[in-house]
């Protein structure tokens, strides 16, 4: 066990000591086709997210009714038209940035509260581990949608109502897998080692436990993010996320309904976007997650 | 000899990975008669355990590449066998015993599954007549009910019981050879003793060969007629145990056999394998004398005084989540250590030694009894006094921080209360590493980048920070090579000598607590059962587990005199 | 033969003599008490977040009802008490089975709820099963060789799969098979001729003959489960297949599909069945999205339904009986581990 045959592949994207110096050794022996996939697809969505008005070719609320139902393609529409003549790619362009925009805020809110509440429930056994663990159990056994519900029927649609309700309701799943590795990470003997020398709680938590979960949190959170732009989208099909007339995925879905047989391209162009940006997401999470599975491997002889 | 059973010729073998190819077998040759015992003995990373599973062709033949060499047994080339031949030869001509009796039997499958399958495969017979061979085979491995353990699941057994049903499932075929490769590492010495002795008997009754992979001399000298002794991928001497062991002729195995505290005059210097392995440059052997060396004594005033503690842990809870029935990990338990003197905790796994350990520091709190240490009960002592206990874990790898620099790890303790710059930090780091005999130009570096050894020399370093008095050393050697043992068994020494320390040392290893401690408690089912100078309770044992313990050391001297 | 070193002392501690009676129950006693827990905290959390959601004095009482008539409403049905009166008032019934009556219908709002529940049951059954059936068989031979190029071609694709939202999946599987090829109806549910299985005269089971309904809504609920089941199984099963405990049947002589179906495989499951439960759990919630688009009158249905009409007596109903649903198939699950995992059956001893 002692002299292992160190195979270090380090891959150092996630910020360690080692990691500081960039060179593009270190990429070329990270990166497989996954990762490279990943990576590309993810730097489009993000340059429509943030330059998309500059590539929009039609106002995305602006119909031109001579021009319904025009195919993909044709007379300047990249994506075609829907029922009201109105631009597709524009339209979904806009989408774009609203989903990401909705998921970017709400997955914070998930992350601060969730492993805030994770890693204070998993420091020792008491009081404060017993609440939260049963208003998790509570919460997962209510479905959200009631809630959801509620909150729309008082403060209305828009933005910050679905941004909060979802950023309030959603982070059971960063509580859960935060609780479980601070747990274990709480039982190492280098943090016990710690203790017995009196450093204090916070100290641990902050220098041993939260780098020990950073990693996690990356990959949750890009996972997390996936989840939470189908949510979105669902909501927003279902009339009770963006309001409507606004140009979300969720909404074109919802007025593709009626067009199917005439115009399926009005199903095909958000159905397009939401897969590619879900399966963006979870290809990040997939990647985050390997690199940090062949940070420090080393192979035993 | 007799006609070889296993003939392995200038065997070459490379593992094939994204950062190159690692050579772990330079041009190994080997031959095992038949009815022969022989023993492979190395260290980790020598390349032993890799030849035990290539023989029956068990590593991945896609991520290895084999360059030259030919493996033949029972006068089949095993290379040029396609997975059916092979499916043929495994379990039925030669069968393997692995280490971990914990994990090589599958946990959803009851033994009787298990041992039946490998009959079923390899014999033209009935299931009720493999049922009644099993059971015939479990009875031979000297279980007292073999009914109740073939009707069993592996977990409802214990190590040793399982380690009974992979002996019984390797001999179930009447096989010509045997493989086994650290057949009892993870057991306790005296069911060690049992499996061996166990193992040869049957070995000499069926007249089957046995393949031993070890990294334990002594094991080597109490059972193999022929010794390989293997270092870095290499067979650097070979020939009969006696020779080997009693006339080492290489330079590596004599190193071997000096680290060895067995017969060593008490808390000498001990020779070492110095190996350049981390700078990947020369490798070297240096052929260390053993060094005598005066050590001061300077026992003073009792400074820990253990009055009858006990450590319970809860068994089962009632409905409202409080305890009803506990167990009961350390009894009443009574011991002191004065000043400067080494006590040593002896016993077996589950005997309550790292549970008592735990309390000392205060990882583990007292259902009764009292610790007090300078004669003032331990709870009571403000934080700087407390902190002049430390401790040291038995597994380096898990008791420091991946993500932290050395620097970092050493001068953790320092930082409380108190926020010194950078620079001083990393200067004590460096005085620190220079003490426990690191490269002060280490300490940038992470701890995955050391080897065992090192890690450990890290841990001491960070325990000796802050200026302790009493240093608990929990199995500080158990998870290391024994010529990297000999080195933190020096280390340690050393450092008690220089610094006057006091050590509280955890071990299930008699050689080398009668090494380094000048007082033995025995623990045995959470009590100390013996307890005195080490010299009087290692020789003249009084105990009945005592003697026992004794008996099943495995030892060279033993060994020979048999 | 053993030795006794081995065996760990134990000891009992003299504790109350009632709880050592008590001994065999605690598991179920204890299962009660958080039934019970979850239950109260439920019904709480929700009763005044309702109350803070609406007036259901309005909601009876229709748009254009005067001051008056909104008074009237209020004093018959106790709502003119203050608000935690009326909660300890609500709880009260509660306790003697008295759900209330649902303020759209009048009908007894539990008595509604359930009569939607087989729907909703049917199409999880359904789902789940053909989900289980593909996965397993599919997620063995992928995670058996991983690193082979079919397997990983067709992780891929599976992979993709994962990113596709249900509805999605839902709206173009109605696209393919209702509207282009117009082999399946996109809506509606029907029981099919229900035909009664007579045990006496006085007791007979009504058993739901299959119809064309039920295909498309549970298999767009499948398709959207099976992925990530899919992935569970294989990456169990690799992981398996690295265990010491295949080395050593592969030792002993065992041929690659007894490694794969006999050694790796059960193993394997045992991860699968947590993620099953956990997928059972979800679609006890309803399938809400599902059961919308193909107007499957499930509890799924139901909860948008109430909930925008603000049909409090309904919506409290759902949150119970879903509650009551989670609960039942996670404590389910826990004891399925027990026949699954033999480690987990003898704890207790």
């Amino acid at each position: 066990m002692s002299d292992e045959v160190k195979v270090s592949r380090t891959g150092g994207l996630l910020g360690t000591e080692e990691g500081k110096s960039f060179s593009w050794e270190k990429v070329r022996q990270v990166a497989n086709p996954e990762i490279v996939i990943a990576f590309t697809l993810f730097t489009v969505l993000m340059i429509l997210a943030i330059f998309g008005q500059f590539l929009q070719t039609h106002d995305p609320m602006q119909g031109d009714l001579l021009k319904r139902f025009t195919p993909p393609g044709q007379e300047g529409y990249f994506f075609g038209s829907d029922h009201l003549g109105r631009d597709l790619w524009s339209r979904m362009v806009d989408g774009l940035q609203w989903s990401m925009a909705c998921a970017l805020t709400a997955n914070v809110i998930n992350l601060i509260i969730g492993s805030t509440l994770g890693l204070l429930a998993a420091e020792k056994p008491g009081a404060l581990r017993i609440i939260v663990n049963q208003f998790v159990y509570t919460l997962q056994s209510l479905p959200g949608l009631i809630i959801l519900i509620c909150v729309v029927v008082v403060v209305g649609q828009g933005f910050w109502t679905l941004v909060l309700t979802l950023g309030f309701l959603s982070w059971v799943v960063y509580m859960r897998v935060i609780y479980a590795e601070a747990s274990s990470l709480f039982q190492r003997e280098y943090v016990q080692a710690a203790r017995l020398a009196g450093v204090s709680r916070w100290s641990i938590m902050f220098s041993h436990v939260l780098p020990g979960v950073r990693a996690s949190l990356f990959v949750i959170f890009a996972f997390h993010f996936a989840g939470l732009l189908i949510a979105e989208s669902a909501l927003s099909f279902l009339g009770l996320g963006a309001p409507l007339g606004v140009p979300t995925w969720g909404n074109m879905l919802a007025e593709s309904r009626q067009y199917m047989i005439r115009a399926p391209w009005m199903l095909i162009v958000p159905a397009g976007a939401i897969v590619t940006a879900v399966v963006t997401m979870n290809l990040v999470g997939d990647g985050i997650a390997s690199l940090s599975r062949k940070k420090g491997r080393s192979i035993d002889v | 000899m007799v006609k070889p059973v296993v003939r392995i010729d200038d065997l070459r073998l490379e593992f094939l990975s994204q950062a190159g190819a690692f050579e772990a077998l330079k041009g190994i040759s080997l031959e095992i008669g038949e009815g022969e015992i022989v023993g492979v003995v190395g260290e980790s990373g020598s390349g032993k355990s890799v030849t035990a599973m290539n023989l029956l062709q068990l590593l991945p033949r896609t991520k290895i590449n084999v360059p030259t060499g030919t493996i033949s047994v029972l006068d089949h080339d095993v290379r040029a066998m396609e997975e059916k031949q092979l499916q043929h030869i495994r379990g039925g001509e030669v069968s393997m015993i692995f280490q971990e009796p914990m994990t090589a039997l599958n946990p959803v499958l009851r033994v009787k599954d298990q041992i039946d399958d490998v009959i079923l495969r390899h014999k033209d017979v009935t299931p009720e007549e493999a049922e009644e061979m099993s059971l015939k085979l479990l009875a031979d491995t000297k279980i007292t009910d073999p009914r109740r353990v073939y009707e069993s699941f592996p977990h409802e057994l214990s190590g040793g019981m399982r380690q009974r049903v992979m002996i019984a499932m390797a001999f179930s075929c009447s096989p010509k050879l045997i493989v086994a490769d650290e057949p009892t590492t993870a057991l306790d010495v005296t069911v060690q003793a049992q499996i061996l002795s166990l193992l040869k008997e049957r070995a000499q009754k069926t007249g089957t060969s046995v393949l031993l992979i070890t990294h334990d001399l002594a094991v080597v000298a109490q059972l193999c007629d022929r010794v390989y002794v293997m270092y870095k991928g290499e067979f650097v001497e070979e020939g009969t145990t006696k020779d080997v062991i009693g006339n080492p002729q290489h330079v590596y195995t004599r190193a071997l056999l000096n680290s060895l505290p067995e017969g060593k005059p008490p808390k000498s210097r001990l020779a070492t394998v110095a190996a350049a392995m981390l700078e990947g440059g020369s490798e070297n052997v240096i052929d260390e004398p053993i060094e005598q060396v005066t050590r001061v004594a300077r026992t003073g005033d009792t400074i820990l005084q253990i009055q009858n503690a006990v450590v319970r842990y809860p068994k089962e809870y009632n409905l409202f989540g409080r305890p009803i029935t506990f167990h009961t990990a350390v009894d009443h338990v009574t011991v002191e250590i004065k000043e400067g003197e080494t006590l040593a905790l002896v016993g077996e796994s589950g005997c309550g030694k790292t549970s008592l350990a735990n309390a000392v520091v205060g990882l583990n709190t007292l259902a009764d009894g009292a610790i007090l240490y300078r004669g003032k009960n331990i709870l009571d002592h403000d934080p700087d006094t407390k902190r002049e206990i430390q401790i040291v874990f038995q597994d380096p790898q898990s008791s420091l921080d991946p993500r932290w620099p050395v620097w970092k790890i050493m001068t953790e303790p320092l930082t409380v209360g108190q926020s010194p710059s950078k620079a001083e930090l990393r200067d004590k780091a460096a005085s620190l590493c220079e003490m426990v005999g690191l490269e002060p130009s280490q300490i940038d570096r992470l701890p995955h980048e050391f080897s065992g050894g090192q890690r450990q020399r890290i841990a001491v370093g960070r325990a000796l920070s802050v200026r302790p008095k009493l240093l608990v050393l929990d199995e500080p050697t158990s998870a290391l090579d024994v010529s990297v043992q000999a080195q933190i068994l020096n280390l340690l020494l050393d450092l008690q000598d220089q610094h006057g320390l006091t050590y509280l040392f955890i071990s299930h290893d008699v050689a080398v607590v009668r090494h380094i401690a000048d007082k033995v408690a025995v623990m045995y089912q959470s009590k100390v059962v013996e307890s005195g100078e080490s010299e009087q309770v290692l020789t003249a044992p009084t105990h009945d587990y005592t003697r026992t313990l004794m008996n099943a050391v495995p030892s060279l001297k033993r060994a020979f005199a048999a | 033969m053993s030795s006794t070193a081995e065996t760990a002392p134990s000891e009992n501690q003299p504790g109350g003599t009632l709880e050592s009676l008590m001994g065999p129950m605690v598991p179920v006693m204890h299962q009660l008490t958080r039934l019970v827990v979850l239950l109260f905290m439920v019904t709480t959390l929700l009763f005044f977040m309702l109350r803070l959601a609406g007036d259901p004095a309005l909601v009876l009482a229709g748009n254009d009802a005067t001051p008056e008539q909104l008074e009237a409403i209020r004093a018959q049905y106790g709502l003119d008490k203050p608000l935690f009166i009326q909660y300890l008032n609500y709880m009260g019934n509660l306790l003697q089975g008295d759900f209330g009556k649902s303020l759209a219908s009048g009908e007894p709002a539990m008595g509604k709820v359930l009569t939607m529940l087989p729907a909703t049951l049917l199409i999880a059954g359904l789902a789940m099963a053909f989900s289980i059936i593909v996965a397993i068989p599919l997620g063995a031979w992928l995670g058996f060789k991983p690193e082979r190029a079919d397997r990983r071609g067709v992780s891929g694709i599976i992979f993709v799969f994962q990113g596709v939202p249900g509805f999605v999946t839902a709206l173009i599987f109605i696209q393919i098979f209702a509207v282009n090829l117009r082999w399946l109806p996109s809506l509606g549910m029907e029981w099919g001729t229900i035909m009664e299985w007579a045990i006496t005269e006085s007791l007979s089971i009504p058993i739901p003959v299959p119809s064309k309904t039920w295909i498309l809504p549970a298999a767009s609920l499948a398709w959207f489960l099976m992925p990530s089941l899919t992935r569970v199984v294989a990456a169990n099963t690799a992981e398996a297949m690295r265990e010491d405990y295949i080395r050593t049947a592969r030792a002993g002589g065992a041929p690659a599909s007894a490694l794969l179906w006999r050694h790796a495989l059960p193993n394997a499951l045992l991860g699968a069945a947590a993620l099953i439960g956990t997928q059972f759990a979800f679609l006890m919630g309803g399938a809400v999205i599902t059961e919308t688009i193909f107007a499957w009158p499930g509890i799924g249905w139901l909860l948008i339904e109430s909930t925008q009409t603000l049909d409090f007596p309904v919506v409290q109903s759902l949150a119970l009986c879903i509650a009551t649903l989670v609960f039942t198939v996670n404590a389910l699950t826990d004891l399925s581990f027990q026949f699954l995992d033999p480690r987990l059956r003898t704890k207790g001893n």
